[in-house]
């Protein structure tokens, strides 16, 4: 029963969507500028596991993902064809998040090993955060954020085959 | 048989087990319960009497028991074999296809082991009765295991659907 590494697993799985495989990618640490993406682990608490009768408990996996995308200082204009570059770019991050709910309709998760069933894959928001500005770049980075949860059975410790 | 558990060890809760066997011939199919259950127990629902003589000493009498068990909730899962059967069954009001039909085992793995097999009860002619079907964002139909107390005393040699029960009594309790 070997463990499968879920970093790796669920990287490799985000990295099938097609707009987060356009991006520099990091993970935990990163080299901040345009067009990147960052995975942050985050630590999963014991005490929200369920544990069944059989020996299967459930657990959650959890992991933020940052999008750092320069952000523009120019005002919203009606001007047809135009689009704000801010407004677009909040587009983007919301395809990341339109994504993944996509892929949990479609029952399309991340390979956790034979050992674990995946039940469900979401993002914690409907849409991303504006968590900051850094105005000291030129020019300018915002960086975005949403945090996708996994839900899976763990059966290891079943006994019954 | 003696417990295989350590001194002071408590019996995890996955080592009492309990599988319905349904079907006849050599299409008989079994399939253990409790998966996605959080808790459930087997309650005994022993009838008794007390009297209390005048010498204040308090007599009690076990008339019977009628055990049951609970399965809340107990989700219809892809590849469950007793959830089609029963949400058939319950959605065609036919009762008939679970009452007394089944065969319940009552594995005690923690008495005994792989080599000499661990021990069981076999409970003949038990009635699983959906009692709701529905929910919230999951379809569960929670099910009471009614057993039969025509107990066949014995063991099974492995924790798996394909076990082989070797019986060493029949333990017949007349209520």
């Amino acid at each position: 029963m070997a463990n499968v590494d879920k970093n790796r697993a669920v990287i490799e799985y985000l990295q099938l969507c097609p707009d987060i495989a356009q991006s520099t990618l990091y993970f935990n640490f990163a080299n901040i500028k345009d067009a990147v993406t960052q995975f942050i682990t985050l630590a999963q608490d014991r005490a929200i596991d369920t544990p069944f009768i059989d020996g299967a408990v459930r657990k959650r996996y959890s992991l933020t993902i940052m999008s750092f995308l320069t952000i523009s200082d120019n005002p919203i204009v009606k001007v047809a064809g135009y689009s704000n570059e801010n407004i677009s770019d909040m587009a983007e991050v919301q395809a990341l998040i339109d994504w993944i709910t996509g892929q949990d309709i479609a029952r399309n998760f991340p390979d956790f090993g034979e050992d674990c069933e995946v039940e469900s894959i979401r993002t914690t928001t409907n849409n991303p955060v504006l968590d900051q500005i850094d105005a000291t770049k030129t020019p300018p980075l915002a960086k975005y954020s949403f945090t996708i949860q996994i839900d899976y059975i763990d059966n290891s410790q079943k006994i019954w085959n | 048989m003696a417990l295989n558990l350590d001194d002071k060890q408590r019996a995890e809760r996955k080592l009492l087990i309990t599988v319905a066997e349904w079907g006849s011939g050599t299409t008989k199919n079994r399939e253990i319960l409790g998966t996605r259950t959080e808790d459930s127990s087997i309650e005994f629902n022993a009838d008794i009497e007390t009297m209390t003589d005048i010498r204040g000493i308090t007599y009690t009498d076990v008339n019977k028991t009628e055990p049951q068990q609970d399965f809340d909730p107990f989700y219809l899962l892809g590849g469950s074999k007793l959830g089609e059967y029963l949400s058939d069954a319950a959605l065609n009001n036919d009762i008939q296809k679970y009452n007394g039909v089944f065969d319940v085992y009552v594995i005690s793995a923690f008495i005994g082991s792989s080599t000499n097999g661990y021990n069981a009860v076999k409970h003949s002619g038990c009635s699983i009765i959906p009692t709701s079907i529905g929910g919230d964002s999951y379809v569960s139909m929670p099910i009471e295991v009614h057993y039969s107390n025509d107990i066949t005393a014995g063991t099974v040699d492995k924790l798996s659907d394909d076990f082989v029960f070797t019986a060493t009594t029949n333990v017949n309790v007349q209520n």
